[in-house]
């Protein structure tokens, strides 16, 4: 049996991607026939141009529906450029990287099933099973399969169950609904292998070449607000020698030197990114390839750091980092179970000024316990830290889309603690509750018009003090979409508010 | 404002002479000898076009005969120059801002056609002068200066980074998100209370 993976738009087209190269790899590795096949490359390369690309962004988003000439297109890209490199393999293993990926793939499965007879497509990736804390529809995998538009759906890591498939399996952990086990053993993974594709047709960064690379899955921490420990609960890292080691085979192989972490973070064994960042430092120094990454960081606790830490990430080719510090105030900081200060980040601001190392800041406005004079601190420290941005240091900052309450964060489980309750705006959707609209009754000030208030004051300081916003206009549709729905739940209000109760949770309609 | 400049001289008959000016205020003036760190506190500034020189003015070609290059079997042996290292405008470094453009101010028997301004890499190989321009607030001057770039849309909006530093968009948004708040407050806020107090 032939197999051909398949990556799907939309993905950054920045970069190969990494989930199609793993399971080719492990396709491979057991003996079987295989290729890849990035749709998302081949349309980006049969539109016109980029601005046509990337126009398609809100299609794939949902924000709107296609236009009859643009989904003509779409048909028209499957039709003459993917069935005729797709048919003749036997089965297909499309890779649903998230809600923005469904569409697309949607579509791709109807043509098969018309025009490909005798296939078998299997599904896998984050996008198949998306939910929401409240929202009760059913998940893309299985929605698949009920339409007869794939036979198989995997969730959670695919390696072990792509084996398993491979041996004619249809049921076992992660497949067709089966709950995942996770594999704890990442460090006998096989690498991510990008000799399926072409490394020249990507629209890269930069001049150089840049891959994905999977450090370690799951977190370290348990962020209160954070989702990652839901669809990872344990918290696996590579040895620093694995992930050096890659590095290197890709550097060697296909002469790369940029690479992008996958990781929640980077740096949540101290052991591994230490080791990594000695072999890379050495690397770097014998053969002169100039290595440089980026990924999710954490700042930690000056204390925990050691000497000359961050020399040696930057001699081992650390560049950008992103870090969650989500507040000015150091008591939300602590709450949100983070456990680092504005001092510890005064500390490594200034060590990744001295070392050339770029930190981009990830913003959390409007936290469930956040006081007014919280947020003054939030406010103060663009002044506090504008420094940094004018040395370059600082290279962005999202100042994101306020608080969610998300299913399987500890935040969810605190729900009757803060004494949270939810507004229901959108009656054109039944079932479905905006987790942006809460309110606390052991906070009442920060309220849904409060919190926006927070978040966009919080935008015109950082604007005042001139700080790189990351998706600034986008993020603030998203505050705007929040303030749109939450006037559409004032104006359906009667004069006495109705409470109601579904599933445990408080609601105001 | 904290200067900090550090600058290296190399001689030739004598060392080279550095001089620092802001705002036509003449803040240093002095032989570099090998690498030196000067200090400077400057507070004259003007809200709009402050000017910062750094320059070298005794390099000597020809006038009394002397000049300060010697070349020995085509090869400079010895040079007056000033490598400028580092300028530091409170605590963030600017010598970017030069462009590696120095602007030459011919002198003795230089030729007349020597090109005004000259590419190099932060060296002072004849007498001129480095220069850049900033405003007040200096932190947003720099940034701007230093990083603001054309916006592009030829980029993912994952990592557009050309975006940074224009605001015309999200200003917008905020003034559109700011009627909406005046809505809830001018129209809404018995329901607000109610929800809040319930």
């Amino acid at each position: 049996m032939k197999n051909l993976v398949i990556s799907v738009p939309r993905l950054e087209i920045h970069r190969p991607p990494i989930s199609t190269a793993i399971v080719a790899e492990v396709i491979r590795s057991t003996g079987h026939l295989v290729q890849a096949l990035d749709l998302n490359c081949e349309f980006f390369h049969y539109l016109p141009n980029r601005q046509s690309y990337y126009s398609y962004d809100e299609i794939w988003d949902h924000e709107r529906q296609p236009t009859f000439s643009e989904l003509k297109n779409i048909c028209k890209f499957i039709k003459s450029k993917c069935l005729p490199r797709m048919k003749s393999y036997d089965r297909y293993w499309i890779s649903v990287f998230g809600g923005s990926a469904t569409m697309f793939t949607e579509l791709l499965c109807r043509f098969i099933r018309k025009y490909l007879k005798n296939k078998v497509i299997v599904l896998g990736g984050q996008g198949v099973n998306d939910a929401s804390i409240v929202k009760k529809e059913m998940q893309f995998g299985e929605a698949m399969m009920k339409e007869n538009l794939c036979d198989l759906y995997i969730s959670g890591e695919g390696e072990h169950s792509v084996v398993e498939v491979l041996k004619g399996e249809i049921r076992g952990p992660g497949i067709n609904g089966e709950t995942p086990v996770q594999i704890d053993d990442i460090d006998s993974l096989p690498f991510p292998n990008y000799s399926f594709y072409n490394l020249d047709s990507y629209d890269y960064l930069t001049k150089n070449k840049e891959v994905f690379i999977v450090g370690s899955r799951g977190c370290v921490r348990r962020c209160t607000y954070c989702d990652v420990a839901k669809y990872w609960p344990k918290f696996r890292y590579r040895s620093g020698t694995n992930i050096a080691q890659e590095m290197i085979t890709h550097y060697e192989r296909h002469g790369v030197n940029n690479f992008y972490f996958t990781d929640s973070l980077i740096n949540g064994s101290m052991k591994a990114f230490g080791d990594m960042c000695e072999i890379l430092a050495k690397y770097n120094q014998d053969h002169h390839a100039n290595f440089s990454w980026k990924g999710q960081f954490i700042f930690r606790p000056k204390r925990q750091l050691p000497k000359d830490h961050f020399a040696l990430v930057s001699a081992a080719g650390g560049k950008e980092f992103y870090v969650g510090v989500e507040t000015g105030s150091d008591k939300i900081r602590w709450e949100m179970d983070k456990k680092f200060t504005n001092e510890d980040i005064d500390f490594q601001l200034e060590e990744f000024n001295k070392h050339n190392i770029n930190v981009i800041f990830l913003m959390l406005i409007g936290y469930v316990t956040e006081r007014i004079d919280d947020h003054k601190e939030t406010l103060a420290m663009f002044k506090r830290w504008q420094k940094y941005v004018a040395t370059g240091t600082i290279k962005g900052i999202d100042l994101g889309q306020s608080l969610r309450f998300l299913e399987g964060t500890p935040l969810e489980k605190q729900i009757k603690q803060h004494d949270v309750y939810f507004l229901r705006s959108d009656e054109s959707r039944k079932n479905y509750i905006s987790t942006n609209l809460w309110q606390s009754k052991k906070n009442p000030d920060l309220d849904v018009p409060e919190r926006i208030r927070r978040r966009i004051e919080t935008h015109e300081e950082a604007i005042k003090y001139n700080w790189p916003i990351w998706r600034g206009a986008q993020r603030l549709n998203v505050i705007k979409g929040m303030m749109e729905k939450y006037l559409k739940f004032l104006q359906g209000q009667k004069e006495h508010p109705k409470k109601v109760v579904i599933e445990n949770l408080n609601f105001f309609e | 404002m904290q200067i900090k400049i550090k600058v290296k001289g190399t001689f030739c008959n004598t060392w080279p002479n550095l001089v620092v000016e802001c705002n036509k205020q003449i803040l240093f003036n002095g032989l570099i000898e090998n690498t030196q760190t000067i200090d400077i506190e400057f507070t004259k500034l003007i809200p709009t076009g402050n000017i910062f020189y750094l320059g070298m003015d005794n390099k000597s070609f020809g006038k009394n005969n002397i000049w300060d290059t010697r070349i020995v079997n085509n090869q400079i042996v010895e040079d007056k120059t000033i490598k400028v290292l580092s300028v530091e405008l409170d605590g963030v470094e600017c010598v970017e801002l030069f462009n590696n453009r120095f602007h030459v101010k011919v002198s003795d028997k230089q030729p007349s056609y020597f090109p005004d301004t000259v590419p190099t890499d932060n060296v002072m190989n004849y007498n001129g002068y480095f220069y850049f321009n900033f405003d007040l607030p200096l932190y947003n001057s720099l940034i701007n200066r230093k990083f603001k770039k054309e916006s592009s849309d030829d980029i993912s909006y994952f990592s557009n980074y050309s975006k940074v530093f224009h605001y015309d968009d999200q200003i917008k948004a905020i003034n559109d998100i700011k009627k909406q708040l005046k809505e809830v407050d001018e129209k809404f806020s018995d329901k607000r209370s109610a929800i809040r107090n319930t």
